[in-house]
């Protein structure tokens, strides 16, 4: 049976409202902590081999339905392409996740532009070693996305490093987290 | 054209709270959303279009059954309210869950969301409102998968939205009007209308038509009842299954194509519904427009090369399958190479060769009964992308299609966008889908696109072409473009709304329908 609650958060579109949200009962341990992957980019492939977690494939929609309506996953998330985000976030919604992170990695003229959305002190430690990664920047998120804390709090966060990336003519990724709440 | 949104019928405060007040009694205070509650943000059009403006609903309930619609739509006759009508709401290029016109009180059937009934016998299912095509896929992957779905690009919306949309898949099951089979009507009165049967015959499901008029069709982009239930038939998983692509190169070889393919497509050799996309539609499966050009306007005659050699495209894409015995396959193959001897430049391509083609992954896999949500990586063309559609339809002449592909062109790059378009095959007609791709956060781009399609429906009514279907902001103008011997259609149309619907409570300017109440509005 569907609860009002749960039918709130399935009646929203989530990737294109990155409204943040406390996520009160996430569950920090590993094993429910889901990377989901776009394999088509060598920075999303890259940020894959860095995260040494379970893994759902963006690709089969099916599957991830399945997934999200099983549960016990407390939290999902991933680098990714904005579409690929989108249909995440919106089909997690059904089952009662909620955005609690979101990164925007805009490469434009030889420079890496991230906007990070998100708790104040991950957000600050975050982009204080995103930019000495340069070319790495995807190890320094993969380190850091997992340990996110509850977003009680949003901070947005602008910063930029070269972009000597293997997608930086691709133009856009972003990263996320949702949890279930 | 002109933006289009208006206020539905006001209702004042004390009404307002007493009809809020019913509703809670008869649905539950849980399932009636009003004014400052949260869950009334879905009911938007999410790729927002700047000029459509406000949309917003007075409140919204989410009814759980059949009862339930029956007591809303009483108080909706006894406030006057007016009532949008919703299942998924996931129509994103067309206004997705918004209604036409701010102050509605959004009926939102997601929760109903039953598989009734899945026949693997007879290859049927009946469904409800809340049902998508994921939830039905993954019904019938535990049953076996001795059935597909027909799934659109867009599978998290269901069979019954899609169908009321006049909304086609890409199996042969993909003209959804044909393979729909029994509708549950809820008329404005309450009435209850069943319309594969009047007597529960063994035939319900299977057999589409009862006796008399078949009133199937004018419950499909109209505003004359809500549909609850639906029959789909179902496609069993053939013995074999053969997509391919067909690329050629030049632009000016469309009028080639379609005229070799058309004897073809009228003897029933072309199944399903091959789509034929130009180059930057099927290149933004998997790649971005920055990877080939940067700055503002359309893609360059120097990017479109690249874009060939390095994906190994056609300026023309056409993505088919064939369905049967091995036997079979190798006999459709041969009929489309002949045909495809007249065409200069047309090269055939086959899954072997084509594993690094995004597009070819997933028309694939729609073509092949697996619901795919791919199409949407086309926005990542422009980064966070968002789309507005424009649809006109065709006669199946590569003289037609080339001057009416032309002239979408020429206007999609006047206003600076690219030439994501695709032709719909059917025996005799195509459908043209113009794909206007725009970052979704710059009000300068939805703009444009509003723009855009303003000025493609402009041009295609002169060059004779029908629109089979509208964004929010476009139906009255695209109803207007229908009005031979004196609007003769519209004048039927809205006598039938005022007999089936005479106080107008459902869904006001759907289609450019409006209920006499609105007879302003009426053209």
């Amino acid at each position: 049976m569907v609860s009002r609650r749960s039918f709130i958060k399935s009646s929203m579109v989530a990737g294109l409202a990155p409204g943040l949200l406390h996520a009160q009962t996430a569950d920090r341990h590993n094993d429910a902590t889901v990377l989901v992957v776009d394999g088509d980019c060598a920075d999303t492939r890259h940020f894959t081999r860095q995260c040494r977690l379970h893994r759902l494939e963006i690709n089969d929609s099916i599957e991830l339905v399945e997934t999200l309506a099983q549960g016990g996953q407390a939290r999902l998330f991933g680098l990714t392409r904005d579409s690929s985000y989108f249909i995440v976030a919106s089909m997690s919604a059904l089952h009662g996740y909620r955005l609690t992170y979101h990164g925007v990695h805009d490469f434009r003229d030889g420079q890496c532009r991230h906007q990070l959305r998100g708790e104040p002190d991950a957000m600050n430690a975050l982009v204080a070693n995103l930019p000495p990664a340069g070319a790495l920047w995807t190890c320094a998120l993969a380190e850091a996305l997992p340990r996110l804390g509850n977003t009680q709090k949003a901070a947005l966060i602008d910063t930029q490093c070269q972009a000597a990336s293997a997608t930086a003519r691709r133009g856009h990724l972003v990263s996320w987290c949702v949890e279930r709440v | 054209m002109k933006a289009s949104a208006s206020p539905a019928q006001p209702i004042d405060a004390a009404n307002g709270k007493r009809a809020l007040d019913a509703l809670r009694t008869a649905l539950g205070k849980d399932w009636v959303f009003a004014a400052g509650d949260q869950a009334l943000d879905a009911y938007r059009d999410d790729y927002a279009l700047a000029p459509h403006g406000d949309t917003r609903p007075w409140a919204a309930v989410a009814p759980g059954n059949l009862k339930q619609i029956q007591k809303v739509l009483e108080i909706a006759r006894r406030y006057k309210l007016a009532l949008w009508p919703l299942s998924t709401g996931r129509n994103l290029g067309y206004g997705g869950a918004a209604a036409r016109q701010a102050g509605a009180l959004m009926l939102d059937l997601k929760r109903m969301k039953r598989i009734i009934e899945v026949n693997e016998r007879a290859a049927y299912a009946v469904v409800e409102p809340g049902v998508s095509y994921l939830d039905l896929a993954a019904r019938l992957r535990k049953l076996g998968g001795r059935l597909w779905v027909d799934s659109t690009g867009s599978p998290w919306g269901g069979p019954l939205g899609n169908f009321l949309e006049r909304g086609v898949g890409y199996t042969p099951y993909g003209q959804h009007s044909d393979t729909q089979c029994g509708l549950q009507v809820v008329l404005a009165d309450g009435t209850v209308v069943d319309t594969a049967s009047g007597i529960k015959a063994r035939t319900d499901n299977l057999y589409r038509y009862s006796h008399g008029a078949w009133v199937d069709g004018l419950f499909n982009q109209s505003n004359f009842g809500i549909v609850t239930r639906i029959g789909v038939q179902l496609m069993p998983a053939p013995a074999g299954y053969r997509p391919y692509l067909v690329t050629v190169d030049a632009e000016e070889n469309l009028q080639a194509l379609l005229d070799a393919l058309r004897p073809l497509s009228l003897e029933g050799l072309l199944p399903g519904r091959p789509t034929l996309m130009t180059l930057p539609r099927a290149a933004a499966y998997g790649a971005t427009r920055a990877q080939y050009q940067t700055g503002a306007g359309p893609l360059r005659a120097q990017a479109h090369s690249r874009l060939m050699a390095e994906q190994a495209r056609g300026y023309w894409n056409l993505y088919g399958a064939f369905y049967g015995a091995e036997a079979l396959l190798d006999v459709h193959v041969r009929e489309l190479q002949n045909a495809l001897r007249a065409v200069p430049g047309a090269r055939l391509h086959f899954a072997d060769t084509r594993a690094d083609d995004a597009a070819f992954k997933c028309r694939a896999a729609l073509m092949g009964g697996a619901p795919s949500m791919d199409e949407y990586k086309t926005l990542d063309w422009v980064g966070a992308g968002a789309h507005l559609d424009f649809t006109a339809v065709l006669p199946f002449d590569g003289d037609v299609a080339q001057s009416a592909s032309e002239a979408a062109r020429e206007l999609c790059h006047a206003h600076g966008f690219d030439d994501c378009a695709e032709f719909q095959l059917e025996p005799r007609a195509l459908r043209l889908e113009i794909r206007l791709i725009f970052e979704r956060e710059v009000v300068a781009q939805q703009r444009a696109a509003h723009a855009a399609v303003s000025a493609l429906a402009a041009r295609f009514v002169s060059l004779g072409h029908g629109s089979p279907r509208a964004h929010l902001a476009f139906m009255d103008d695209t109803a207007a473009s229908y009005r031979w011997s004196d609007d003769a259609l519209a004048h039927a149309s809205a006598a039938i709304k005022d007999v089936l619907d005479a106080q107008g409570v459902l869904a006001p300017g759907k289609s450019a329908l409006w209920p006499g109440r609105h007879s302003g509005r009426r053209k």
